[in-house]
């Protein structure tokens, strides 16, 4: 009677765990999907990635190997994302190469707007537009802890134990990558591109 | 961090992330609940040896009977090409010493009044392998690297009858193809 109960529990458990996900999904998706996109090459890279760390996820929770509480999904998931990510590049390393530079050609010419990691805002879209842009021709090591600190909402500590670095570099890189924005933004006011 | 960073990180904290698409959503959704019909990826990959989880002593033989066969490869293929020239004791005299093994592995003045102490002067055995390693070809396919050890031994007889034996270690990598679902 006693183990009947506890599988009734356990179904019970993991039947709730499962209604949860599509909801805790649209309120973490879109931050998850936008790191998933700036680790990646393509879109289709980063949906491949996001869903390999979110199975990984579900199995560990479902299977109570799950280190921490909810609370701890996304520092697991920020970390998954950037292995898995990591992996997918080394398995494709040669094909992606030339894909990254089409990709880098396109966003160019499209000003970033092929591929939008943003939903445009028309209010302040011109230098919303220049920023995205400025964002994704960033080196990798400074977009990734921008991306993690101002959408993430991840703190330093954690953005640093993630990408394994020191909490001071994450923080460091965060400055650096905003300097380099600001340097990116003032060139294009210079040159008569920006209102703003 | 100065007033002009604090504007930047403000622009960028305006910046809503574009939303998950809704198909795209419910299949992430759907993935998460199905997570026990997919397979994690550190068991994609095939093992070497499939009952290795089961027969500790198989998995070792396997490994080494994988690096024996390597040797054995290695072996004829140097019977082959050097058949008829390493196994007449009269080499020595017939001024080939330039392009035989033993005279690769051993100085010339050295060799002068010496002669092969039998038909099986030259040996290769394997001393140790490994494949813990999977790395992937140009193409992207999954590889397990193998990583064997040979010794290679010569022995040879001088002309006072003494026989020495020469041993030189040699490593090479292997790379055995490894099927990933």
């Amino acid at each position: 009677m006693d183990e009947d109960q506890e599988n009734m529990t356990s179904i019970t458990a993991q039947l709730k765990t499962e209604t949860t996900w599509g909801a805790w999904l649209k309120e973490h998706g879109s931050k998850l999907l936008l790191f998933a996109r700036q680790q990646t090459r393509s879109l289709a890279d980063a949906e491949d990635v996001l869903q390999d760390s979110l199975v990984k996820l579900a199995r560990k929770v479902n299977e109570n190997t799950f280190d921490g509480g909810q609370q701890s999904w996304l520092p697991y998931l920020y970390t998954s994302i950037r292995r898995c990510a990591i992996d997918l590049g080394r398995k494709s390393d040669r094909r992606g190469k030339r894909e990254e530079k089409v990709e880098m050609e396109r966003q160019h010419e499209t000003g970033g707007k092929f591929d939008p990691w943003f939903d445009s805002d028309a209010a302040g879209e011109e230098s919303s537009a220049y920023l995205e842009q400025g964002l994704k021709e960033l080196p990798e090591k400074f977009s990734e802890v921008i991306v993690m600190k101002v959408w993430g909402e991840r703190t330093f500590a954690e953005i640093g134990e993630a990408l394994n670095i020191s909490q001071n570099t994450a923080a460091s890189r965060y400055r650096y990558g905003l300097e380099a924005l600001r340097k990116q933004l003032a060139q294009v006011r210079n040159e008569g591109n920006l209102s703003l | 961090m100065d007033d002009e960073l604090r504007v930047i990180e403000d622009q960028l904290e305006q910046l809503s992330p574009a939303a998950m698409p809704d198909d795209m959503l419910a299949r992430m959704e759907q993935a998460m609940e199905r997570w026990h019909e997919s397979v994690p990826v550190e068991e994609k990959i095939v093992a070497f040896e499939p009952a290795q989880q089961e027969k500790g002593r198989l998995q070792l033989f396997n490994t080494w009977a994988s690096a024996a066969a390597v040797a054995l490869i290695g072996a004829a293929s140097y019977i082959v090409f050097n058949s008829g020239s390493t196994t007449e004791p009269t080499m020595v005299n017939q001024g080939v010493l330039a392009s035989d093994p033993i005279a690769r592995l051993v100085p010339a003045e050295n060799i002068q009044n010496i002669v092969p102490a039998s038909n099986s002067q030259f040996d290769t055995h394997v001393k140790s392998a490994s494949k813990d390693a999977i790395t992937y070809d140009a193409k992207g396919r999954a590889m397990r690297l193998l990583q064997v050890e040979f010794e290679d031994e010569v022995t040879v007889r001088g002309r006072d009858g003494k026989v020495y034996k020469v041993k030189q270690p040699r490593i090479e990598y292997y790379a055995v193809p490894v099927e990933i679902n």
